[in-house]
């Protein structure tokens, strides 16, 4: 078996089974690059070949239409994720290590929460959120979706808190570690996987949000980025190179985060894959 | 620090992401404070907001420049665009009415089926009617003909795209108006046709053959007729119009001029018409036959799929509206010309004797609908605002721009919009496929149909099943809608005499033009009570006969 996986035709087959796959995954960005520098003419008429002149002003055009809006995402999604977090550990912790009275009510709620879909909320969300003030409010939006967010993280993390050996805990509270002492130099430590697979994961899902912020926000210069990439479309015509400059910048910042955090998902993941 | 700096220059991700936040905060407070400042130049200026879906940059800059030219007129007004994606529009308009922060106008009717049902309840509950402004001249008219005419009389169809017969009041203000046609590729069709576009069914399939025989020649894809889901449905329009006409007389029970979907249902279900007649057998074999001429699985591509497919000259012909003249011309490497839909002539021997004539486009209303709010903080100044777009020159200069028909009586649209005047005469249509409940079955029956997955036999056959299956549930889901729609009509009615009889002051009697006013909705109310029950004894009466001839 071994001989035949070494051969120079099967390395080949592996080979080509792998430069395929990456083609195939790169295929999107190949087209996006290639559209972003046409105009809607040569788009038209030669889609997947680069064509000459090149129109740089579609990349000029579409970072001052998603400059802004791509700092307002960062914003979005980095402020929900760690409020999300730092409700989600400690709630995780309370839920996993005692058990409290009418926990399992709460329990209960906050499972029903989840099979909740988001849009059948839509309403009642958007008038609590006027009554709050926090309409046209990145901020309040942040908020609203890190209440959102931290359900799935607590139903995730809880169980992982759950599986951590007692022993951990105890030795902690015998050294005088705190509720939070133990959250910071047990909990965190001990779950850091699983805490970033989900940072990401809640990073990615605030990022792309689509119909809350398109409700919630109405100054243009407060949009986040999903939302505001909709402006490039029309109704009726497309600008077809503009729009896919502007899906092209707004892919890197994802890139750059999934290139750096790609182990730490993996991680996370994976663990509690293999038992013992 | 110096510790947590060490510890931070092993995370190169994390420092970069501190610093891209640290940015986007900095970023996101400086928006932040102007916006709280109000935009550059706004100060102490009255602010109105305008929401609509047409996000086309030759769109949204037509309707800057008007928004200019009122700023000029009018410098303590600011207006602002708010521009929402036709994906999330009514979710998003949904959501602002309910939540009472709306903006001062917003551009009505778009939103799917049941979303259209829907509008007329907004209408009473969210937008202001405009039946006191619209018998008053239109201010922006002085200096031209229609100076002393009414608002509503300065447009071509008197308003009626702003009137919605349920409530009987006027509440949207159109702006421009959308006709279809078919577009071609003029080069093309000269080269493998001549200058003189088929002004017959028969010239146009021979036409589409030449033009399939002209791609296998140059030896490649050439598609005689660009289409997709939505561009079709026009198309089979046209025919159905042009091939069913005749029974508008037989169908119309109640004679009020029009068929409505309940009698033309009551009709096929009862079998007093049956989709096995020629005329209608005809209407849809020919919708077959030109079929062949689509590309293949037409049905299931969307609208930018055909636009694509035409643009790229890979289809010589799309059938497609007005609103799409100006976005075909400007991407377009090749000259575009408009025709008309061609029809059967009388001597087809297939078609010629069922075929009345042209689908008419005398009863086309005003479209880009816009609405004032209730929650408006300057209703006087929207109400301004649209009486200025609707004015006779500035309507026209708005129209021209947008590349779109004008709406009112004397604008002049651009020469090259001529061939998209509405067409007086001709037919209007007279039957309806898609009875109460079977809408669904019908909407995936035809395209099995049309691509010949089933022959007319077996998609009459199952058509059928479905009306004896699902009609009688679609009948009571029309009949309690109606009721919904009555009640709230008559409430609205009963609010409206209060709001009278309040404006008089308390005690007052009800002054005679308010009262004259409340009598034309509540006979009109009457009049659609007596409408529909006479739909629903047609049903009635005609499921009885059915059942009764089965045995």
């Amino acid at each position: 078996m071994s001989r035949v996986s070494e051969g120079p035709i099967a390395r080949l087959l592996k080979h080509g089974y792998l430069w395929l796959m990456l083609a195939l995954v790169y295929l999107p960005f190949y087209v996006m690059l290639i559209i972003s520098f046409k105009d809607n003419k040569q788009f038209y008429n030669h889609p997947w070949v680069p064509t000459f002149p090149l129109h740089w002003e579609n990349w000029a055009e579409a970072w001052d239409t998603v400059g802004v809006f791509i700092a307002n995402s960062v914003f979005l999604a980095v402020t929900a994720t760690l409020v999300t977090l730092l409700v989600a550990v400690p709630a995780a912790y309370v839920f996993g290590r005692y058990r409290v009275p009418f926990g399992g009510i709460f329990w209960a709620g906050l499972i029903i929460l989840m099979l909740m879909p988001g849009v059948a909320n839509l309403i009642p969300l958007f008038n609590l959120m006027r009554r709050l003030s926090l309409l046209n409010s990145l901020m309040g939006l942040a908020v609203v979706t890190a209440a959102g967010g931290q359900v799935f993280c607590l139903f995730v993390l809880r169980n992982f808190v759950e599986d951590m050996p007692k022993e951990f805990f105890e030795c902690a509270r015998i050294d005088g570690a705190s509720h939070l002492q133990q959250v910071i130099h047990v909990v965190i430590p001990q779950c850091g996987g699983i805490i970033s697979a989900l940072a990401i994961m809640n990073f990615v899902g605030a990022w792309n949000s689509f119909i809350l912020p398109l409700i919630v926000i109405r100054d243009p210069e407060k949009l986040p980025l999903a939302v505001g990439l909709f402006r490039l479309q029309g109704a009726y015509v497309k600008q077809w190179g503009p729009l896919m400059a502007a899906y092209f910048i707004s892919a890197i910042p994802l890139v750059i985060l999934f290139a750096f955090t790609m182990r730490l998902f993996i991680r996370g993941i994976s663990e509690g894959a293999i038992k013992g | 620090m110096r510790h947590l700096w060490t510890r931070l220059r092993r995370y190169p991700a994390l420092l970069l992401l501190i610093t891209v936040y640290v940015v986007s905060c900095l970023v996101v407070g400086v928006n932040a404070l102007r916006a709280r400042g109000g935009a550059p130049g706004s100060e102490g200026k009255k602010v109105l907001r305008f929401a609509h879906w047409q996000l086309e940059p030759g769109i949204r800059s037509a309707l800057d420049r008007l928004i200019a030219n009122y700023h000029e007129l009018h410098p303590d007004v600011e207006v602002r665009q708010i521009l929402i994606p036709e994906e999330g529009y009514f979710r998003w308009v949904n959501t602002q009415l309910i939540g009472r922060t709306a903006p001062d106008m917003i551009e009505c009717g778009l939103g799917g089926t049941v979303a259209w049902a829907l509008w007329p309840k907004f209408y009473a509950r969210y937008f202001m009617p405009l039946d006191r402004y619209v018998d008053e001249p239109n201010p922006y008219n002085k200096g031209t003909p229609l100076e002393e005419a009414p608002w509503r009389k300065t447009y071509f169809d008197e308003m009626e795209g702003g009137y919605d017969d349920s409530l009987q009041s006027y509440y949207r203000v159109p702006l421009s108006a959308f006709t279809v046609r078919l577009y071609y590729n003029k080069p093309l069709i000269e080269e493998v046709w001549g200058e003189q576009f088929p002004q017959t069914y028969e010239a146009f399939i021979e036409l589409c053959e030449a033009l399939e025989e002209h791609g296998r020649q140059q030896g490649r894809r050439l598609v005689p007729i660009s289409g997709s889901g939505y561009n079709f449905r026009q198309f089979f329009d046209a025919f159905q119009t042009a091939l069913t006409a005749d029974y508008l007389r037989q169908l119309d029970r109640d004679y009020d001029g029009s068929v409505s979907r309940i009698e033309s249902g009551a009709a096929i279900y009862a079998g007093t018409v049956s989709m096995t007649e020629p005329a209608i057998r005809a209407n849809f074999e020919l919708v077959r036959e030109l079929s062949e001429y689509f590309p293949q699985g037409y049905m299931s591509l969307d609208r930018d799929e055909a636009v694509f497919l035409f643009l790229q000259g890979h289809a010589a012909m799309i059938s497609t509206g007005s609103w799409d003249f100006q976005s075909l011309h400007v991407q377009s490497e090749f000259e575009i010309a408009v025709a008309d839909i061609p029809l059967p002539s009388r001597d087809n021997p297939r078609y010629g004797r069922y075929v009345a004539g042209p689908r008419t486009e005398a009863g086309l209303e005003g479209g880009f609908p816009m609405a004032i709010t209730k929650t408006s903080a300057h209703p006087d100044e929207a109400l301004d605002f649209l009486q200025y777009a609707s004015s006779l020159k500035k309507n026209e200069e708005l129209n021209r721009n947008m590349f779109w028909l004008p709406v009112i009586k004397g604008a002049r649209p651009r020469d090259e919009l001529k061939p998209f005047a509405p067409r007086i005469e001709g037919y209007s249509p007279a039957i309806n496929y898609e009875g109460p409940g079977v809408e669904l079955t019908y909407g995936q029956l035809t395209p099995e149909f049309l691509s010949g997955k089933l022959s007319y036999e077996q998609f009459v056959e199952r058509l059928m099943d479905a009306y004896r299956r699902e009609s009688a549930g679609g009948v009571y889901e029309y009949v309690k809608n109606n009721q919904q729609t009555l009640t709230q009509q008559m409430r609205f009615a009963a609010l409206r005499r209060a709001d009278m009889t309040g404006a008089a002051g308390a005690g007052a009697s009800v002054t005679g033009s308010s009262e004259t006013q409340y009598k034309r909705i509540m006979e009109a109310y009457v009049g659609q009570v007596g409408s529909y029950n006479n739909e629903i004894r047609t049903w009635v009466e005609l499921a009885r006969s059915s059942k009764a001839d089965r045995g």
